[in-house]
């Protein structure tokens, strides 16, 4: 049975923007979501770009400045035993947890490597952040232990990072963020603009670190090749809900959402010239979402019901549930 | 049929100098490339390989952005470098780009039909303000967009795979011969590729027009082109029909770049783990194969000197792969 | 009908850029002081402040004299009117000359590149390197008699205009390798149309900011050069003005009203128009026009 180490529950977060004069817009990008990360698991979050997939993740993770302001609901981190409140917590406590419990890696963050330290000072500083009593020998120890375990030439420690290709910096990041022994990784986008041969080596290296370090790992990214090859669990997200989530053997043989089953029809395949056509239209709006399931104006199977009721959880074993009209029928 | 074809790369080298005066090296990013696309047959030619394979450094150049170090490029038998005033102008009408950030393609501060109306009018395509909204409207619509999608608006009011249309309908109102697309999908979801990889398919039959398309992502290669040359390192390590050489690739390379697409399939998982490539300068470096260090089927010879040429026979369509493997 | 929605857009505009910032509410509000005083005010002067013994002298203020009156019978408050038009003049004149040439010759070796680059940077760097306040007090040595603010202006401009050329260069340099760049040639747009479409609203926070700090270096330069008597001592500047109490030892003397109001004023509008250059560039910059942009004219 495996053990929940994040549980999310009926999370609200919106961006409450103020426009010019005194109106407030509400962006929902995480609207009324609730799923459960096991520990030890990879599991991917699929979605368009605007879905809302990153809000979550930086919510998950406790990062949330003004504009975005948690509406409601609760994400509770269960570790040793011990239940943390992420959404309670002040600056200092998150910052003891940032890092050494769980790790965030932003998209692009091959950029954030300071151009002007090598790698190794880095990662000094990383550890001197957290904790000073880590002399700098066993520190430098440390690192290169570390960068040996994940799988980069040590030579990487002495070199800046323009030095490095884009695909060795994000392995330094993935580092950068396991250094301290987080058991939690959330990962944005980790291989967009890398091409396919670092690509693999990145995802390889990630399910290298779930086995040796035993971390739990989430995965966003728009591809799903790459859910493919990796992820024990996926969740799909569509403009701020959660419209289906399930083990990734069954969502790629039997997609239950027409999103989900879109998204999987239009993926380009060697060997297979048959014409392709990818979702129309573009994701909705999220300050003014459509009424009814969101999908609905986009969605070939749409129905009245769908056009005026959000759709219900529809649970088909207890491990894969889909928020859909057309499955309640069955 | 003794035309000259409509774009000829010939034995073309591009050196980069990086670091310093003083502490500088080179970085042979392309090397004595020849690429041929015919006049009468539009085709879509893909350049495919990792980054740092020199396939943008090489669009760049077929675009005029970028000067060879050595070699020529010929458009329709003339030398581009040294085009001037009326020829070049009728060259930058026939030859457009489509590049990968749709969001860098266009000045942020500027409405994008600046460019629409732009193409239209400042080659005297259009002989009136009508006459080039029109030209404007026929555009977007192969795009599947419309005037009033598009009219009056910043770059940052429309959607990446919106934005990317636009810059497709910008580049056919002068109606080009030859479209170099440099990644065009890349940084668009991938559940909208396929919409405007169809556009472009479309444009080939439609429009009588051959692309060059320079992407590291196999799938769509094969759904879209004709041919293909994969390149590595700077050189072309194999070149022929399209399907074939993804469907049976002969180059180790090839085979590399088809083994790591991630297959949606999760009963189609990778088994073995691959070699890192290291420090990537070190691979540049190399006298003979480029690829002969992660090379699985790497002799001595290879990484000494050049691989040879092996040229197959298919039928009328040229193949050939530079391998010791083969000779 | 046209004219008038036109007019409150522009309006709107005004009012919008008023706001924007605390900076430039509070620099216009400083050079509007300055510029009324300057070029308002002193139009009203019932006598030229300049001529010597118009007023009996040393006395304080008062409500008939209202900053008092100089050692040498002048009225304080008219001359300063004189002198803030003379000191902006030349301000003006030699920032804006020098901006002028600079930025050209920079926009030209940003995008022509090859040997006209290389040339023009050679000229450049000769000028940048040659001191300017040696040289501006050599020639206004020289020729102190017929030195007048716009041709010392014109000095300053002539020996100030190197430092742009690098600046405007190096932004188009940047500016060119944009994809935007080559897309607008693809476009059929020449060069000409490029750098003043494309390129000018990416350098306007700076031009404008540089615009600014080099009318504060020109008066320094004045203030500078009249402190040591070296300038047209007949002509009513800030820095005449300092040049004269000095010589008269105001300070002593405790005719505190002839040595602080030059020095006030100069405090205020360097401040002032510093201030204004930082609202300017805070609201130029392409980052928060973008956002202004995605604000206000959403339909």
């Amino acid at each position: 049975m495996s053990q929940t180490i994040i549980d999310v529950n009926d999370l609200k977060a919106y961006y409450n923007i103020r426009t010019g004069g005194n109106t407030t817009v509400s962006v929902k990008a995480v609207d009324n979501v609730s799923f459960q990360i096991n520990k030890g698991e990879i599991i991917g979050i699929i979605g368009e770009s605007g879905c809302g997939k990153s809000t979550l993740t930086k919510t998950i993770y406790g990062s949330i400045y003004s504009p975005l302001t948690v509406v409601g609901g609760s994400v509770v981190y269960n570790i040793d035993s011990k239940k943390i409140d992420i959404l309670k917590l002040g600056r200092s406590a998150l910052n003891r947890i940032w890092w050494e419990i769980i790790s965030y890696i932003p998209q692009g963050s091959m950029s954030i490597l300071n151009p002007t330290i090598r790698i190794r000072d880095q990662f000094l500083d990383v550890i001197n952040a957290h904790d000073k009593s880590i002399g700098k020998k066993e520190a430098k120890e440390m690192i290169l232990k570390h960068i040996d375990r994940v799988g980069l030439p040590s030579e990487v420690a002495t070199s800046f990072p323009h030095q490095l290709s884009g695909g060795m910096k994000q392995r330094v990041v993935i580092a950068l963020a396991t250094i301290l022994g987080s058991k939690i990784l959330l990962a944005d986008e980790p291989t967009t603009a890398l091409d396919v041969v670092v690509q693999r080596g990145i995802l390889q290296l990630l399910s290298k670190i779930r086995e040796e370090l035993k971390c739990t790992i989430l995965v966003i990214t728009h591809d799903m090749g790459v859910h493919a090859q990796i992820c024990d669990r996926v969740a799909i997200m569509y403009a701020g809900k959660m419209v289906e989530i399930g083990p990734v053997g069954e969502i790629y043989k039997e997609p239950l959402h027409p999103y989900t089953r879109f998204l999987i029809q239009s993926l380009p395949k060697i060997g297979d010239k048959s014409r392709k056509i990818s979702v129309s239209g573009r994701p909705p709006s999220l300050q003014d979402p459509p009424r009814g399931c969101r999908f609905h104006p986009r969605c070939a199977f749409a129905k009245d019901i769908c056009k005026n009721f959000d759709p219900n959880i529809v649970l088909i074993n207890p491990h894969h549930w889909a928020a859909c009209h057309l499955l309640e029928a069955k | 049929m003794n035309r000259p074809p409509l774009l000829e790369v010939k034995d073309v080298t591009r050196v980069f100098k990086i670091g310093g005066l003083v502490f500088g090296t080179r970085l042979t990013a392309v090397e004595n490339v020849n690429l041929t696309i015919e006049k009468e047959r539009s085709i879509v030619l893909s350049l495919v390989g990792e980054s740092g394979s020199g396939k943008t450094s090489l669009g760049r150049m077929i675009l005029g952005l970028l000067k060879p170090t050595s070699g020529q490029i010929l458009y329709e038998g003339h030398d581009i470098s040294k085009m001037k005033g009326k020829h070049l102008d009728f060259f930058k009408q026939k030859v457009q780009p489509v590049f990968q950030n749709p969001f860098e393609a266009f000045n942020p501060l500027k409405k994008v039909d600046r460019y629409l109306h732009g193409t239209a009018i400042n080659y005297g395509l259009a002989k009136s303000r009508d006459h080039a909204q029109k030209m404007i409207e026929e555009s977007l619509y192969t795009v599947g967009l419309t005037y009033d999608n598009v009219a009056g608006k910043f770059p940052h009011e429309f959607s990446g795979g919106e934005l990317q249309r636009v810059s497709i309908a910008r580049a056919l109102i002068s109606t080009p011969q030859l479209l170099v697309a440099d990644e065009p999908v890349s940084m668009i979801d991938a559940s909208l590729r396929m919409g405007i990889i169809n556009i472009l398919l479309d444009l080939k039959s439609k429009y009588d027009m051959s692309i060059i398309y320079i992407t590291h992502d196999l799938d769509t290669a094969y759904y879209i082109s004709d041919e293909i040359a994969v390149m590595n390192r700077g050189r072309i390590v194999e070149y022929g029909d399209a399907q074939k050489i993804l469907t049976e690739p002969l180059h180790p390379y090839t085979c590399l770049l088809l083994e790591c697409l991630p297959e949606p399939d999760p009963e189609k998982r990778w088994r073995e783990r691959i070699k890192f490539s290291g420090i990537e300068t070190k691979e540049f470096e190399v006298p003979g194969c480029k690829f002969a260090r992660r090379c699985p089927h790497a002799k001595d010879e290879c990484l000494k000197t050049r691989p040879p040429r092996k040229e197959i026979k298919e039928g009328l369509k040229s193949r050939y792969v530079d391998c010791f493997m083969y000779t | 009908m046209v004219v008038i929605t036109n007019l409150k857009r522009y309006a709107r505009f005004l009012w919008n850029f008023l706001r924007f910032s605390p900076n430039i509410t509070v620099g216009i509000v400083i050079c509007l002081v300055i510029l009324v005083m300057g070029f308002g005010i002193s139009l009203f002067a019932p006598y030229d402040p300049r001529r010597w013994g118009s007023t009996p002298r040393n006395l304080p203020p008062s409500s008939d004299y209202l900053l008092g009156t100089t050692s040498i019978g002048q009225d304080v408050f008219w001359f300063l009117t004189y002198a803030i038009r003379n000191s902006m003049l030349l301000g003006v004149v030699g920032s804006a000359i020098g901006l002028v040439i600079g930025t050209v010759l920079g926009l030209i070796a940003g995008y022509k590149g090859g040997i006209i680059e290389k040339f023009i940077l050679l000229i450049t760097d000769t000028i940048i390197v040659v001191p300017t306040l040696p040289i501006l007090i050599l020639v206004s040595t020289m020729i102190k008699k017929q030195l007048d603010m716009v041709m010392l202006g014109t000095i300053i401009a002539l020996l100030t205009w190197g430092l742009p050329v690098r600046n405007v260069r190096s932004m188009i340099l940047s500016l060119r390798e944009r994809e935007f760049s080559h897309v607008a040639s693809f476009s059929g747009f020449k060069m000409l149309n490029i750098i003043t479409s494309e390129y000018t609203p990416h350098v306007l926070p700076w031009i404008s900011a540089s615009f600014i700090s080099r009318i504060n270096m020109a008066i320094g330069m004045e203030v500078t050069l009249s402190i040591f008597g070296l300038s047209s001592l007949q002509e009513a500047t800030l820095g005449t003005m300092i040049y004269w109490a000095l010589n008269y030892q105001a300070l002593l003397k405790g005719l505190w009203w002839w040595i602080l109001t030059p020095v006030v004023t100069i405090i205020f509008s360097v401040l002032g128009l510093f201030i204004l250059s930082v609202g300017i560039s805070e609201f130029l910059n392409p980052r928060i026009r973008l956002h202004r942009i995605m604000i206000g004219e959403k339909k």
